[in-house]
């Protein structure tokens, strides 16, 4: 089954347009990637995804649901499809604990037991529960980013959208976090959507990728065509600003 | 490589309750030598205290320090302002914050220029727009500012600024991290010529070891503020330490789609250098 249809899609910020008939789908418990140069488009894709950006034209599904543009996401909705962002720097609050900062998608959704849920979701991913006590200029770049996961994972989302997971990480510790990422979705079986400028981390990942430039899809690649490289012709260096 | 143009021995970095680099020795004769590890690891400020850029609190103590002969430990500011720039020069990290917004590219490396050397304005002028043309931009950036330039841009406006007066000693901190993938080759292509056809010796600093094998002739390996590995980047395929083998087999590729990456383990890591 498809939990992500999505078919002409366009999305246009006043002057520049940023995505143009974009349309392609997402079977469960696959990953699939979005690949392209900064400002192609693949970020804002996510966001029309994560109900972010609500000002769209075209037709998108989840779950086998039509979305419609301009309308916030309601009920199971919300719980279901989360989102990691780039920047662990950027996308945790400053000024709340982990603590809080984990237990309020909780609160809001109405759990129970949320001191314990949040110490179980700091244990999966490999941070102690002591790190509930911390702020976030505490933590280390690759500590923030699983607080970021940990954070998305917490509602048990059946979608889990991924942008630059790991670009603004050590390449070692990019590993920790693919590894965690991988080992999560085998264990809650998710779907995730992952969006990346780095053509090894995509030949990792995915099951299969689109490349976009220009705010359009170019082409798609199924597993062989990863295997064979194929990703990394479309975004191989593109010719320099003349001398 | 009888003569070294960076000599450090017995380096120690101290800042209030944390020793940040650890008895360090390198040197570094006419060659590319990359300095890896983690953030933390006390690369960067290696670096610094090569540039006389540690700033207070921190500490800089060693046997011994130098750059082209000169002591670096006994430098009088005076000193260490005909030091930068011509013997050794930096590129930095991040070219959005490392360049002056409210300045123009040709404003900015001029001023490197002036600040080093006394040459008429029509010679300046000459030797700006070779400088650019060598770093493989085109002529017409020299006007704009660093808002309008893309990083990969950004980045090759540094190096333009390190490199105008011609320094001995180029260090690389992290030239790369703040780029695409796909530029990160061509920006360490371009500094790996540079070097050559200047004769030039060059320290980068990175995380990512594989990379910088393939442009560096000798690795050095820190961990938490120590050296743990020292190494010709041909030899990396068979080094032994397990701290440099996860570093170089941690990259993801096509052919690690559906294993596990490995990790390293840091209990143990931290055990041994505690």
């Amino acid at each position: 089954m498809n939990i992500v249809e999505i078919e002409n899609v366009q999305v246009v910020f006043g002057e520049k347009t940023a995505v143009s008939a974009a349309s392609f789908s997402v079977a469960a418990g696959e990953t699939f990637s979005l690949i392209g140069e900064s400002g192609c488009g693949k970020s804002t894709l996510l966001r029309v995804l994560a109900g972010l950006q609500r000002e769209w034209q075209g037709r998108v599904a989840l779950f086998g649901e039509p979305v419609k543009p301009a309308v916030r996401f309601q009920g199971a909705l919300r719980r279901n499809v989360q989102m990691v962002f780039q920047d662990p720097y950027a996308s945790l609050h400053p000024n709340h604990t982990i603590y809080r900062t984990l237990a309020e998608p909780l609160k809001i959704h109405g759990e129970t037991q949320i001191d314990a849920r949040v110490k179980t979701a700091l244990q999966e991913v490999g941070l102690s529960a002591d790190a509930a006590a911390r702020y976030p200029h505490q933590l280390s770049g690759g500590q923030r980013q699983r607080v970021a996961i940990a954070r998305a994972l917490s509602l048990r989302p059946k979608i889990l959208l991924l942008d630059e997971p790991t670009s603004a990480l050590d390449m070692s510790v990019q590993a920790e976090i693919l590894n965690l990422l991988n080992r999560l979705k085998q264990e809650h079986q998710m779907t995730y959507l992952l969006v990346s400028h780095d053509a090894d981390v995509i030949a990792h990942m995915s099951d299969r990728a689109a490349f976009m430039a220009g705010g359009v899809i170019q082409r798609f690649f199924d597993r062989e065509a990863l295997e064979r490289g194929e990703h990394r012709m479309s975004s191989s260096p593109s010719p320099l600003p003349s001398p | 490589m009888t003569d070294n143009n960076v000599c450090v021995q017995g380096l120690n970095i101290d800042y209030p309750g944390s020793r940040v680099v650890k008895n360090l020795s390198f040197t570094l004769g006419n060659e590319r030598l990359a300095l890896v590890g983690e953030s933390g690891s006390g690369k960067s400020m290696t670096a610094r205290a090569l540039m006389g850029l540690v700033r207070k609190p921190g500490v800089v103590s060693a046997t011994q320090l130098s750059v082209l002969g000169e002591d670096l430990l006994t430098q009088t500011p005076r000193g260490w302002r005909q030091l930068r720039g011509n013997g050794i020069a930096m590129v930095l990290q991040d070219p959005r914050y490392a360049l002056n917004p409210v300045k123009t590219v040709f404003a900015q490396i001029e001023e490197a220029l002036t600040l080093h050397q006394r040459v008429s304005r029509t010679e300046r002028r000459d030797r700006i727009r070779e400088a650019v043309l060598a770093v493989g931009l085109n002529e017409a950036v020299l006007n704009r500012y660093p808002g309008e330039l893309s990083g990969g841009m950004g980045q090759r406006v540094m190096i333009a600024i390190a490199l105008i007066n011609n320094p001995r000693v180029l260090i690389a901190d992290e030239p790369t991290s703040a780029l695409d993938a796909r530029l990160r080759n061509q920006i360490l292509e371009l500094l790996v010529a540079q070097c050559d056809q200047r004769n030039m010796a060059m320290l980068l600093i990175s995380h990512d070891l594989p990379l910088v094998a393939q442009h560096c002739h000798r690795v050095l390996v820190m961990y938490q503020g120590e050296k743990v590995d020292e190494m010709a980047a041909g030899d990396l395929a068979q080094a032994t330490h397990p701290y440099t083998q996860t570093l170089w087999t941690c990259r993801p590729s096509a052919g690690t789609y559906g294993q596990m990456l490995p990790t390293l383990n840091r209990a143990e890591m931290n055990d041994e250098y505690r």
